[in-house]
């Protein structure tokens, strides 16, 4: 019985997890808005990984 | 001990300073769009990266709402210049019939600045990235920007990288762009009826130099010698600049789905006295320095073959059908000014010295007969002493 309670809170509780990360955060505006956007773009460390990839291909400059 | 890493641009990083920012306290996804979760794919579903580039304003304008509205109007945001002269050559043929659409959207359009594209980014022509880690630049750093678009002439010049001289006026008077070429002239409007930029308002060289401009009255020799209206103050204070000659537009389709537009040219560094035939109230001047554009009768050329390749059927066999409208000697802005240069080192410096004006010997056999209004016929005279 203890085992069945247990595997039923794991899966309950995973399940919700699941649709929590899945449902997008509700907009109040500004920064809970885009609460998710802010949380990686302010990786600067990982952000800086994508940069140096895109900034191979080098500058242009035109007339 | 390890070398201190240096950065290249910033492409996506977001300082959280910008984050608490008036620009930030917006919120992401008020400009930008797209979703609010963590799964990167699902983030960027249906994410605007310039919000700022549609009608020269986009989100922009919900605040901002005067620039916006000269600024869908003016020449960086048209590029209305460019498709005038494009438009002049190739008359009377009509842009639809060529491929010129086409390399318009591919290339050209890349100079055109968006409100992001100078106060947030770097210019979509110089490949995007944040300018600093998205904080807005209420004045865009000439270095990164202006100097994208810019850079293979005046900005080249004017900071060095070009020619024979930086300015003086960046040399040592650390000035940037914006001190002469400010926020009303890059923000407004074209004037109805103008090809080319002279009559926009612009800072003049009298406005800070007016015992310079006062023939007749100045302290200055040379000034009173050549009466009011004769020479551009850059005919004797500009050095040596860069131009390019022999320019081809070509297409690049070695990968399907992938085109380029390239432009091979030779470069030339010259210093040439023309006559201006643009005179207007912001080019007054009888004579100007001038610079070749990076144009040939035969520069298009190609498109009528990538036409035949890429639509089914080529384009006008003469493409160019008005080369001769225009001169490829222009009136230019040479950026490169010092107070004593070689040509105004004395009288003879410049009378006499056939090399510095623009004459037949400069003329191609294929140029537009309308380099024949730009050209000294006989040069001043060497004077006796």
């Amino acid at each position: 019985m203890g085992k069945r309670r247990g595997a039923f809170l794991w899966i309950s509780t995973m399940a919700l997890t699941g649709m929590i990360a899945a449902v997008p955060v509700k907009s109040t505006g500004g920064e809970e808005s885009s609460s998710a956007c802010i949380a990686c773009h302010t990786d600067l460390d990982e952000m800086d990984s994508y940069g140096a990839a895109s900034a191979k291909e080098g500058a242009g400059i035109a007339g | 001990m390890s070398a201190p890493q240096v950065r290249g641009r910033d492409t996506y990083g977001v300082a959280n300073d910008f984050v608490e920012s008036v620009h930030g306290e917006l919120g992401c996804i008020t400009c930008h769009k797209g979703q609010n979760v963590a799964d990167m794919d699902e983030a960027h579903k249906d994410m605007v990266k310039d919000p700022s580039e549609q009608d020269g304003g986009g989100v922009c304008k919900e605040c901002h709402e005067e620039i916006a509205s000269t600024y869908k109007d003016a020449m960086h945001y048209k590029l209305s210049g460019i498709m005038d002269i494009v438009g002049t050559i190739t008359s009377p043929h009509k842009m639809e019939e060529t491929l010129l659409p086409e390399a318009w959207a591919l290339d050209c359009a890349d100079c055109h600045a968006s409100c992001g594209g100078c106060h947030v980014a770097w210019p979509k022509v110089a490949k995007g990235g944040l300018l600093d880690r998205h904080r807005f630049q209420k004045t865009p750093p000439m270095e990164k920007t202006c100097y994208a678009c810019h850079g293979s002439r005046f900005a080249g010049e004017y900071m060095g990288k070009l020619g024979a001289s930086a300015d003086v006026h960046y040399e040592k008077g650390q000035m940037v762009c914006t001190d002469c070429h400010q926020a009303n002239q890059l923000h407004n409007t074209q004037p109805e009826g103008v090809k080319r930029y002279y009559a926009t308002e612009t800072v003049r060289c009298e406005q800070c130099h007016p015992d310079a401009a006062k023939s007749g009255s100045s302290k200055i020799a040379m000034h009173n010698a050549h009466p009011d209206g004769t020479l551009a103050c850059a005919v004797c204070h500009a050095n040596e600049y860069f131009n390019c000659t022999d320019c081809h537009v070509s297409l690049d389709i070695k990968k399907p789905g992938e085109i380029k537009v390239i432009f091979p040219s030779n470069p030339l560094v010259t210093f040439k006295i023309g006559k201006n035939i643009d005179q207007s109230p912001g080019n007054p001047y009888q004579y100007n320095l001038v610079r070749h554009t990076p144009m040939k009768k035969d520069s298009l050329a190609s498109l009528r073959y990538f036409q035949s390749v890429l639509k089914g059927a080529p384009g006008p066999e003469d493409l160019v059908a008005s080369y001769n409208a225009l001169p490829t000697w222009n009136s230019a802005s040479v950026h490169s000014i010092q107070r004593r240069t070689k040509q105004n080192r004395s009288c003879n410096s410049c009378h006499g010295q056939r090399q510095l004006f623009l004459t037949t010997d400069d003329l191609k056999a294929d140029d537009p007969t309308a380099n024949e209004q730009v050209i000294f016929k006989t040069v001043p005279a060497e004077i006796k002493e």
